[in-house]
């Protein structure tokens, strides 16, 4: 699952685009060792001690992992759920065409 | 008088058996020269502490009794425990939505006085039993694999082999278990302040919840759907599936979210014996309790009620030990049962003997024994059904009576309120090495050991008419999970807990003999309803002649049925039927028990699925495995739904399972805590302001990064933000 993200990251790494990560696991020093060892160098809000019951999640009102929700630049949530993953590239393109950058993702996998 | 099978000691060596009907799951590691993995140091705990051995182990090496207290002092951190919410549900006519009455059942709420501190409070009385024993025998139940396909970590074993093994050998390493919720009392203090509003206020009507509707169904009696709805709110909600992990039964050999119990009967009177069965607790074992007019019933009745309230009247009636009640001889505390219940039937057959036997079980499931999902689950029960309740014959079922303390959950239910923090504190100082007094000594202050859990529960039951034999196929749930199975032969009863989908058993074979002077005696039988290859199902058994019981008890001995029960439980079943971590298991393990639940028929496909999920989100098992294990278990293209992302999706596969059932109004979410719960229902969307919505401005973050530094995710407006909610697990 992290390659996708990393490809996204690495295409996108000149463009107006943040991969913003809510990591809700409860040991947040394990899970600093594991963003080190992957090699995940997109930023993370700690869901907290509470792990997927943490306040962040709660507050997004997500209980299934991992969900993704794709925020344009005005900060108005533009997609979420099932269909996102889907077409996440093709979402991600349009929201970056519309504040003038064409960009044509490409995945290895 | 305990029946152990005999077993050679465990061996090193773990079984791998080929899965014909998974010939598609790569099944690495077995079959060739084997692999070897030692053992590394103590195992550790999930906080990477040490896991102090189980007390089995400590009366091994201390070769005798254990300290009273070493639960509490053995230092091994608890588990966390989900808080438990005494939210009160109650269902309006239609059915659809529901009031809810936070914090009811708090210290000052609904819950009646007499259930504070009642049980548990007495923990801390406990005698030391069979501890200095436990350790010096044998496993009781263990042996192999469950058909050759898991490591098995016994207690009382630092490694564990495996037997019976057709092709393989490697060595795995297990964990010595933990003690899983001993040493109880800060965890429940918690939970006993999740609840603590004390006062009753109805808030807004959610939908209910997945494990909203278990409580419903268990309040109904209805144990298997109960259980659907359970394993139904693992499989939709990924926080439940964390809370409530997959935990190790060594007698099954086998993982479960729940350990499930039933308790049946067996009845053997003498052609000649006409009348209901003489029981332990009745003054007179010899006597027979015949069907009698109304009329006699009433008087006596008022006589078994005063004389049989809880903590008043030294307990004299049914321990034998106070007297008082025994100035009147035909006045049988089992007279007037009503046996339309559950709790009712296993009185009328199994007196008190049946009545303690629930509090070893209710004690156990109270202290995560059974798994922490029983723990949360409780008997809720529609609003409708509390009018009905009222009326002068129809005295409730326990099981089903509305209002917080309810029968055989009373103490659960009182104390997940402000009672469960001082009452498991109590056990946790105490320990509950002596359960014996445990289970008895508390809340009467100065009564009898004997006497005042039997008047508790009986008090409930007790009705205005005659008790009447129930009926012998009487099916229902004693409390979560718990069920009563009905009466018939041993084999038929076997036949039935698995058609029930139940783990073990627990049988009362009542046999009464045809001399004018009838004498009984009660034999408990415990079943393991997994035998692994080469053992009995029926694990240990017991005797107790009724006259026996009675002479010792006047005689003011310890109670035969207290020693016999700690056979049955301390000496057996808590060997092999409590939640222990799961060994160590490595993708192959895995793979090859997915591949077993694959080939077998299932009463309850939901119960496996759960353990797929479970091994799925803990990387254990690979998603394509996973998708195609949850299409055999639940039907074609089930996997892909129930591995979904979106929870609504998971929902509705799960409709399937639950005919007539309208799951669209379920709600979502933290149900497994009940302090999260959101709701997808209308009533909830004005509530906050500040929910994620499409089309509108994000809800704020702000938050610590993993490195502890505060961000907001305001600060990448002008970009395009995937925002992912991710964990590595």
């Amino acid at each position: 699952m992290y390659a996708h993200e990393r490809s996204l990251v690495e295409q996108l790494a000149d463009k107006p685009f943040a991969l913003i990560g809510v990591n809700s696991d409860a040991d947040r020093d394990e899970i600093r060792d594991i963003v080190k060892d992957k090699n995940l160098s997109w930023r993370s809000f700690w869901n907290g001690p509470q792990g997927t019951r943490g306040p962040i999640s709660r507050q997004w009102e997500v209980s299934g992992w991992p969900t993704l929700y794709l925020i344009d630049a005005d900060g108005v949530i533009r997609h979420g759920g099932q269909d996102l993953r889907r077409n996440l590239d093709q979402r991600i393109e349009e929201l970056l065409a519309e504040i003038g950058h064409d960009v044509q993702l490409e995945h290895d996998n | 008088m305990i029946k152990i099978p005999v077993l050679t000691r465990a061996v090193l060596v773990a079984t791998c058996v080929p899965i014909l009907a998974l010939a598609l799951l790569s099944f690495s590691g077995c079959g060739g020269g084997g692999e070897s993995v030692t053992f590394n140091g103590p195992p550790t705990d999930e906080n990477g502490d040490p896991i102090t051995p189980d007390r089995s182990q400590m009366g091994a090496a201390g070769g005798g009794a254990a300290p009273a207290g070493d639960d509490a002092d053995d230092g091994a951190p608890e588990r966390a425990r989900p808080a438990q919410n005494n939210n009160n549900v109650q269902l309006n006519r239609g059915g659809q939505r529901i009031q809810r009455s936070i914090g009811a059942a708090g210290p000052g709420g609904t819950v009646p006085p007499a259930n504070t501190g009642s049980t548990n409070a007495g923990n801390s009385g406990g005698a030391v039993n069979g501890a200095g024993l436990s350790g010096a025998s044998e496993p009781l139940i263990s042996g192999g694999l469950a058909n050759g396909l898991y490591p098995q970590p016994n207690p009382g074993f630092s490694q564990v082999g495996f037997g019976g093994g057709l092709n393989a050998n490697f060595t795995v390493p297990v964990s010595v278990p933990a003690q899983p919720g001993n040493g109880a009392g800060a965890a429940d203090g918690f939970a006993g302040a999740s609840g603590n509003s004390g006062s009753t206020r109805d808030v807004e009507p959610v939908a209910l919840t997945l494990l909203d509707r278990a409580n419903f169904a268990f309040g109904e009696g209805d144990e298997k759907k109960a259980f659907q709805y359970l394993y139904a709110h693992l499989l939709v909600d990924d926080a439940a599936i964390q809370d409530y992990p997959l935990e190790w039964y060594s007698g099954l050999a086998q993982p479960r979210v729940a350990f499930r119990w039933g308790v049946g009967i067996q009845y053997n009177p003498a052609s000649n014996f006409e009348g209901n069965p003489p029981v332990i607790g009745d003054p007179e074992n010899v006597r027979i309790v015949n069907a009698a007019p109304a009329s006699g019933g009433r008087d006596n009745r008022g006589g078994s009620g005063r004389t049989l309230g809880p903590g008043g009247g030294g307990g004299g009636l049914l321990g034998g030990d106070g007297g008082g009640g025994s100035s009147r001889p035909e006045d049988s505390p089992y007279k007037n049962l009503d046996t339309r219940s559950p709790q009712g039937m296993l009185l009328f057959y199994a007196g008190d003997f049946g009545d303690k036997t629930l509090d070893r079980l209710e004690f156990r499931r109270d202290n995560s024994y059974y798994g922490r999902l029983l723990q949360m689950a409780r008997v809720e029960e529609a609003a409708e059904e509390a009018e009905d309740a009222g009326s002068e014959f129809n005295r409730p079922n326990p099981a089903r009576r509305s209002g917080p303390p309810r029968g055989g959950s009373q103490r659960t239910i009182g104390a997940a309120g402000g009672g469960r923090g001082g009452g498991n504190a109590a056990g946790g100082a105490g320990g509950f090495v002596g359960d014996d007094g445990a289970n008895t000594g508390g809340g009467g202050g100065a009564v009898g050991n004997d006497a005042i859990s039997a008047s508790s529960r009986l008090q409930e039951l007790l009705g205005d008419s005659v008790a009447r034999r129930p009926d012998d196929n009487k099916i229902g749930t004693l409390y979560p999970g718990v069920m009563l199975i009905g009466l018939a032969t041993k084999s038929e009863l076997i036949d039935r807990g698995r058609e029930l989908g139940l783990d073990g058993l627990l049988i009362f074979n009542v046999r009464v003999s045809g001399s004018d002077v009838p004498e009984t005696t009660t034999t408990l039988r415990l079943i393991n309803l997994y035998p692994q290859e080469g053992q009995r199902e029926e694990v240990a058994s017991v005797n107790l002649k009724h006259k026996d019981v009675a002479s010792r008890r006047e005689a003011g001995r310890s109670d035969p049925v207290e020693s016999a029960l700690n056979e049955i439980f301390e000496q057996a079943a808590d060997r092999g039927f409590r939640a222990s971590p799961m060994p160590d298991l490595r993708a192959e393990h895995v793979e090859g028990r997915v591949g077993q639940l694959m080939g077998e028929t299932h009463v309850d496909p939901l119960r496996p699925a759960v353990e797929v999920v479970s091994f799925f989100r803990e990387g254990l098992l690979k998603e394509e495995y996973a998708v195609k294990a949850l299409d055999a278990l639940l039907g074609e293209g089930m996997g892909d739904k129930v591995l979904s992302m979106n929870q609504e999706e998971r929902l509705a596969a799960m409709s399937r399972f639950f005919p007539g059932d309208d799951l669209a109004s379920t709600g979502f979410g933290g149900g497994s805590s009940g302090a999260s719960r959101v709701s997808t229902g209308a009533a909830n969307m004005a509530a906050a302001p500040d929910k994620p919505t499409i089309g509108e401005l994000a809800p704020e973050i702000e938050s610590e990064d993993l490195d502890g530094v505060t961000f907001k995710l305001s600060d990448y407006r002008g970009k395009v933000v995937l925002l992912d909610f991710w964990g590595d697990w």
